[in-house]
């Protein structure tokens, strides 16, 4: 490693534990994991079950994780996507491939520590194999006022059998611009969750469309969202679920608190093809709920400590 | 100098929605270290009178007074930091907060232990419940139970527990009785409930009719009345007629 990279590297992960991120586990090469910096790959290491690769491509970086057949591992595979310049553009064009009956847990930092004016682009490309279980986080770490474009869009496609997790979070720093669009498929018995966390302040924009077709019978989805906006913020909420598959079986639950003059909108969407698939939904737009406030007021603590308990509950 | 016996005492207080008399004219007095009981049917405006001295109503008319000074304009959190706390009928639920974390909001030293105890005191084995969510997976039992381990955690000087026998199942109301009479000790408890088991450990007890205080007493005395002699709580649609009599006997 150059002297460069090697002070990027350290930088990254000097920035991700003061996060709160494991960066133990990078250091000691405990997993596979692969960090980059724009559009540079600073380090890649491989396990026996996990094939990675990485090239550069214009402005970002195209990456490819293949996960053998039947291999199973309790450690997370850590992805560390930095951007330590203020200003500029990444875009992380990723491949995953979950072989048949394989279990990981992908744990993707997105670390943004300087950001005055960033994009970061991510189109994944996700396949899990009959029997596979992907857990994918993502967790981001912006800078305070910075202002970070996020794109997160993923096409995920799971096959019979096959569980598939994705968790979306905001640990600190501002939101910015962030515009989810995932796009999941699940083939019989299949099943995915996904689930959003994000705090919202000053004009952030939070655009998120998520959609699950349930194709296979007894599929099962779950889409939920967790939005507290604040300030001017604003956020649309767009969740979609089409039921194809018989009996299979989706749900929507997005809950969104509105401070300050912020806006939000949510929209659940159902389509059934199948009478006997059962898609329900549930959105909640409201201030915060006083009653809780109140209960925690009788213990002492004042309106502003409250609500900070209740926001860190509902996003944690 | 002279102490008053009475920790919390409310004048004339009287809560009024949209011209209906929700009620009237309390005037309760609790001393310190006791455990007052508030006994009254269903609608007679006991967690009204609750949510009043908690200060998440104002109150029509009257004055509230705690260790004699007036808390009527105090905000909730003011009350709570001069020691008076409320556990609400029907607690409500908080997503993502974990029963150590929702504990340790009311925790008054930085001993962690003691968080342990005050669940072990209400029943719950701390093993199994510190790190579960005090959102709606707690059954009503549960979350009742966590809501008064909170309360003795807090140390009140008063704590108003409203119904938090119900919904406890028979082996469990020993050890909430037990950690009634605990908070008891360093404190007082204004106690409302519905059942006998609870007014045994009660020192008073006052009657809600209609909105109105009609007796104060000896707890089984009051219980008595209650049950078989006052018309009005035994057959709530007698003539208002009733009440006033009532009001003019006790007066
Ligand atoms: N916001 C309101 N508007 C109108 N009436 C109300 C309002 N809040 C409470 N009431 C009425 O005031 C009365 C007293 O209610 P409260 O909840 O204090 O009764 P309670 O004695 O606690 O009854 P329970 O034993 O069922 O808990 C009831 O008749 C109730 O319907
Ligand atoms: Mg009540």
């Amino acid at each position: 490693m150059s002297i460069d990279r090697k002070n990027e590297y350290e930088a990254l992960l000097k920035l991700l534990e003061k996060g709160g991120g494991n960066a133990e586990e990078i250091k000691n090469n405990i997993g596979a994991n692969m960090i980059l910096n724009k559009d540079e790959v600073i380090s890649v290491n491989e396990t026996e079950g996990i094939k990675l690769k990485a090239t550069k491509i214009p402005d970002g970086v195209k990456a490819s994780i293949i996960i053998k057949e039947g291999y199973k591992e309790t450690k997370p595979v850590h992805l560390c996507f930095g951007m330590l310049p203020k200003e500029g553009k990444q875009i992380i064009k990723s491949e995953i491939i979950a072989g048949k009956n394989s279990k990981v847990k992908i744990l993707s930092h997105c670390i943004f520590p300087n950001a005055v004016h960033i994009q970061h682009i991510m189109e994944g490309k996700i396949i899990l194999e009959e029997g596979a279980e992907l857990i994918y986080e993502e967790e981001h770490y912006h800078s305070e006022e910075g202002l970070i474009e996020v794109v997160p869009v993923q096409e995920v496609v799971v096959e019979k059998n096959a569980k598939y997790f994705n968790n979306f979070k905001m640990k600190n720093g501002r939101a910015g611009k962030i515009n989810i669009d995932y796009l999941v498929t699940l083939k019989e018995k299949a099943i995915a969750e996904l689930t959003t966390k994000i705090g919202a302040k000053f004009d952030d924009e939070i655009k998120m469309k998520e959609k699950i077709i349930l194709e296979g019978k007894e599929s099962r989805g779950l889409i939920l969202s967790r939005i507290v906006l604040r300030d001017n913020s604003t956020s649309e909420f767009v969740g979609i679920t089409v039921g194809k598959g018989a009996y299979s079986k989706a749900h929507v639950d997005c809950s969104e608190i509105v401070m300050d003059n912020a806006k939000a909108s949510a929209i659940p969407e159902i389509q059934a093809f199948d009478s006997t698939a059962k898609l329900t939904h549930e959105a909640a737009i409201g201030r915060i709920d006083q009653k809780q406030l109140c209960t925690l007021m009788a213990k002492g603590l004042s309106e502003k400590q409250a609500i900070e308990y209740l926001v860190n509950g509902l996003l944690n | 100098m002279f102490m008053s016996k009475l920790i919390l005492e409310t004048v004339n207080l009287t809560l009024k929605i949209e011209d209906k008399i929700i009620f009237q004219n309390i005037n309760l007095k609790i001393e310190k270290g006791t455990i007052h009981a508030l006994i009254g049917v269903n609608g007679c405006g006991k967690s009204s009178i609750a949510s009043v001295l908690m200060g998440l109503k104002k109150p029509s008319s009257g004055e509230i007074l705690l260790e004699g000074e007036s808390i009527v304009d105090l905000s909730i959190t003011e009350r709570a930091q001069k020691g008076l706390t409320l556990a609400w009928q029907e607690p409500v639920r908080f997503e993502g907060l974990s029963v150590k974390d929702y504990l340790s909001i009311s925790r008054k030293t930085k001993n962690e232990k003691s968080i342990k105890d005050a669940l072990e005191s209400v029943g719950l084995i701390s093993e199994k419940y510190l790190e579960r969510f005090v959102d709606d997976t707690l059954s009503g039992g549960e979350r009742k139970r966590v809501e008064l381990a909170s309360i003795l955690l807090m140390k009140p000087k008063v704590a108003i527990l409203d119904e938090i026998d119900s919904g406890v199942d028979f082996i469990g109301i020993d050890k909430v009785l037990d950690t009634i009479r605990k908070i008891a000790q360093n404190g007082s408890v204004l106690l409302i409930t519905h059942q006998d088991e609870f007014l045994k450990i009660a020192d008073k007890a006052t009657l809600i009719c209609n909105g109105n205080i009609l007796r104060t007493g000896e707890p089984q005395e009051i219980s008595k009345f209650y049950r078989y002699e006052c018309t009005y709580c035994v057959d709530e649609n007698n003539p208002d007629l009733a009440l006033e009599e009532l009001l003019n006997v006790n007066r």
